[in-house]
């Protein structure tokens, strides 16, 4: 019933607006038949009790809709077949429909609830197909992505104002499987809830609403109303509930100095917020004060970046400079009061996970900077602020709607939970958030593996990922050869659970020619990723599990892969603990990510230790390549003499190219060792294409340093071919071969 | 009379020293903005001439520039990095507010 009332006021409301265009008329004139909105949360759900054996989903005979149920008018002249239920394994699934109501964004979003904490997670873009009908491209995944392979969507409601009969029928199809086809009952015309609660310090005041023509300066076309807080972000698309435990913070637990700091916020959050507790929740304290210790500079501020649950706890200070009118203003008191509402949305805003208007872009260093928004530095939202745009505050309220942006809407309604929701994802992470220019039917997917059974990381080991990048459509495709290894056509996301993401960023960019290749259908490219240490330090390195994502930017579409997560085990024991603090350091990195260095020595010496001691583990390997790679081949080092490490040219410095000369015996064991000895826990940790590349490096040192391949003629084009298509089998018998001839000879001198 | 000077967005971990006439006015090896308010340091400086000039280095990035700035009445300049790197100045007679 409460949800049927507000259906009724949005309709009114939206009518007022319709008829708000020009002169205003004497009565009100409605549109005739009344619209229904169907924006809103949509869901099914079931209980599950899971099958002994389950081997996957169950078979669902899909039920004809011959006949529809009572009250449902399906608007489609479309054949569809609906499922009643939802499938073995699927707990709950929901819909976010934003056609119509306030500021609508033409999106719908939906979150599928799996059994294991299984999540999915997308968004699509639509546009009218008919009169209760949209259709669009899903622009966004997240989550368990690999078993959604969906690329378009099509809806259809049921008109009808019954809102216990509205249903939404949502038809997935593309990514190359079976179309999908659902029937959702709509829940709520909210797509969300949310709990706010407002305190005060002692003698403060909490300005919670205001009168929209209190002040005179503001857009003709503004609706004359009494605004709160609570019906901001109703129109947002939230359904917020106060707590109902308001409270008076006494002033004592602010000092004797009567400011506040973050600190003792957070204390008091800790103390007076009735909701207060260490976990993610749909829940906001917000807390009116006098001045926080910065001063009056600070009108203010989301105070809650402290703790693993960030974004709980926002405050505003009304002795600040928002209490300081312009000179002259006309109605300095209305000016005051739309302040402090204002920035009470503002900071909130904050909790909400938004950066302001202008911090939409930024360099990857300050958080995650996934795939980022265009600034908005002349937006007329709350997240802006009103004296930064160009003609100052006045320009910024004669045209201000008490609205959040578009972009910011779309975040808010439709961005997956975690991201949005308060003490989920740390402040700032995740909130630039746009789509990707994904093609809706893409000709590539691109998939990242790891050649092991479980992607679970020995404490130490260095994680190489393997990228398939496969031709899915049906046409033959030219991709530039080296497409995969270039990876500043590349974006890649490392997030730690519970850490803000991070961009890897390689330490080195290389130049290719330009080759291409064809690709042809079912057809695929591979290649490897070195991901752990890249120029923002060790990605990856503490304990824990990690979730990996890369967008490949192709010239007309963006093809983000599946997100892989891995596990890195905790340290075997204190020695392992102990060498870490060697072993992720800046030179070994880099050692690891350029097979070898005869410079730095610090660096070579963590791994001649980490081979020593940790023989049997998987980062020896690591270590034995990148100590085998400069002894294999004459290696030229610039000799700088006692000038080395300081800014100054070689020319300056009067250096030298002096020739480290091969010390191919060393090579051999460790190579042997490396890649013989544990050829499957080799391939393994390196990869197989990495594993086959080291395979070809070694054969080749040895075939320099004097082995011998008795090769006939008629063989050897055979044998390129064998190489060429990645015979491991066939290279290890080759290098036993060389090693062999080796033998033969005389000891091969350094 | 008053020079407030501002350091604001785009500040992460750098190493800056301000100076006015020459005099260190702050130094400070590890600052950063932080984004929900735009925010990351200022200083008071107290100015017995007209113009000065203020110079800012931020050693990290190899950037320092210098400029100019009348102080004949309270004058604010803030100090902003672009994503890109570069520092845009801001010289306003009217305090900076943060929300």
């Amino acid at each position: 019933m409460k949800e049927q009332e507000h259906i009724d006021q949005e309709y009114l409301v939206e009518a007022a607006e319709g008829a708000r265009s020009g002169v205003e008329p004497l009565i009100p004139i409605l549109p005739w038949p009344p619209r229904v909105r169907v924006s809103g949360l949509y869901v099914a759900s079931r209980i599950v009790t899971p099958p002994i054996a389950a081997p996957g989903p169950l078979p669902i005979q899909p039920i004809p809709l011959s006949q529809p149920p009572p009250g449902i008018v399906p608007t489609s002249a479309a054949p569809w077949h609906i499922e009643e239920i939802l499938p073995w394994g699927l707990l709950r699934e929901e819909l976010r429909l934003d056609v119509d109501g306030r500021y609508p964004q033409m999106m719908v979003s939906g979150t599928l609830y799996g059994v294991l904490a299984k999540r999915v997670h997308w968004i699509a873009r639509l546009t009218a197909a008919g009169p209760n009908a949209w259709t669009g491209s899903i622009w966004f995944k997240d989550g368990d992505v690999a078993g959604f392979p969906y690329t378009a969507v099509d809806i259809t409601t049921t008109a009808t104002l019954l809102s216990s009969q509205r249903k939404a029928v949502v038809r997935l199809s593309g990514g190359g499987t079976s179309v999908r086809t659902r029937t959702l009952a709509f829940k709520s015309p909210y797509f969300r809830q949310v709990e706010f609660e407002f305190d005060c310090a002692t003698g403060v005041t909490a300005t919670t609403h205001i009168g929209t023509h209190d002040h005179p300066n503001r857009p003709a076309t503004l609706p004359n109303e009494t605004l709160t807080i609570e019906e901001v972000y109703r129109r947002v698309g939230f359904e917020v509930r106060k707590s109902g435990s308001d409270s008076i913070v006494p002033i004592a637990d602010a000092g004797t100095n009567a400011r506040w700091s973050d600190n003792e916020m957070h204390d008091a959050m800790q103390v007076y917020w009735s909701r207060f507790a260490g976990k993610a929740q749909w829940s906001l304290w917000v807390f009116f004060a006098k001045l926080h210790e910065q001063g009056t500079s600070l009108g203010g501020i989301m105070f809650d970046d402290i703790g693993p649950n960030h974004r709980q706890g926002t405050a505003i200070f009304n002795d600040s400079f928002i209490s300081t009118p312009p000179a002259g203003d006309a109605q300095p008191a209305a000016w005051v009061e739309r302040m402090r509402f204002w920035t009470a949305c503002h900071e909130m805003g904050h909790s909400f996970n938004l950066a302001h208007s202008w911090q939409k872009q930024h360099p990857p260093d300050w958080g995650t900077p996934w795939i980022p928004l265009a600034n908005e530095p002349e937006a007329r939202s709350f997240m802006n602020y009103p004296y930064n745009v160009s003609g100052g505050q006045t320009a910024f309220f004669s045209d201000f709607a008490y609205r959040f942006s578009d972009n910011e809407l779309v975040f808010m309604r439709h961005a997956p939970e975690r991201f949005v929701q308060m003490g989920n994802a740390d402040w700032f992470d995740h909130h630039g958030f746009e789509q990707a220019s994904a093609s809706p039917e893409p000709s590539l997917t691109l998939n990242l593996r790891v050649d092991r059974p479980q992607a679970t990381y020995q404490f130490l080991e260095p994680v190489v990922l393997e990228l398939k990048l496969t031709n899915i459509g049906r046409r033959p495709l030219v991709l530039e050869r080296e497409l995969l290894s270039m990876t500043d056509h590349m974006t890649v996301i490392v997030k730690k659970r519970d850490k803000p993401a991070r961009q890897y960023l390689p330490f080195a960019r290389y130049c290719h020619d330009q080759q291409a290749q064809v690709v042809m259908p079912g057809e695929c490219v591979t290649d490897s990723l070195f991901i752990s240490v890249g120029r923002n330090g060790w990605d990856i390195a503490e304990p824990g599990y990690y979730t990996i994502q890369i967008a490949l930017h192709m010239e007309t579409e963006d093809i983000v892969s599946d997100a892989l997560t891995i596990r890195v085990a905790p340290p075997r024991g204190y020695d392992e603990e102990f060498i870490a603090q060697d072993f992720f350091s800046d030179d070994v990195g880099r050692i690891l990510n350029f097979d070898g260095s005869v410079i730095l020595r610090r660096g070579n010496d963590t791994l001649r230790e980490v081979n020593d001691r940790f023989s049997d583990r998987a980062v020896a390997t690591h270590a034995r390549i990148a100590l085998a790679a400069p002894l294999a081949k004459d290696y030229k080092v610039l000799d700088m003499g006692d000038r080395m490490g300081e800014m100054a040219s070689a020319k300056e410095a009067g250096g030298r190219l002096r020739r480290s000369a091969p010390r191919i015996e060393e090579a051999r064991q460790l190579y042997t060792s490396a890649l013989l000895e544990k050829k499957e826990q080799a391939i393994a940790t390196l990869g197989r294409t990495d594993y086959e590349y080291y395979l070809g490096r070694f054969r080749a040192a040895l075939v320099e340093h004097g082995a011998v391949l008795k090769k006939e003629p008629r063989d050897i084009k055979r044998d390129a071919k064998r190489e060429k298509s990645g015979d491991i089998e066939h290279t290890m018998r080759v290098i036993k071969e060389a090693l062999s001839s080796l033998k033969d000879q005389e000891p091969v001198s350094s | 009379m008053l020079l407030h000077i501002a350091l604001q967005e785009g500040f992460h971990h750098d190493d800056v020293r301000l100076s006015v006439d020459a005099w260190e006015a702050l130094a400070n090896g590890d600052l950063t903005t932080r984004r929900q308010t735009g925010y990351a340091g200022s200083v008071n400086v107290d100015v017995t001439r007209s113009p000065v000039v203020v110079e800012v280095a931020l050693s990290k990035r190899k950037v320092t520039q210098s400029k100019s700035i009348p102080v004949d009445r309270p004058t604010y300049v803030g100090l902003s990095l672009t994503a890109e790197g570069g520092l845009v100045w801001k010289i306003s007679h009217e305090p900076f507010g943060y929300l």
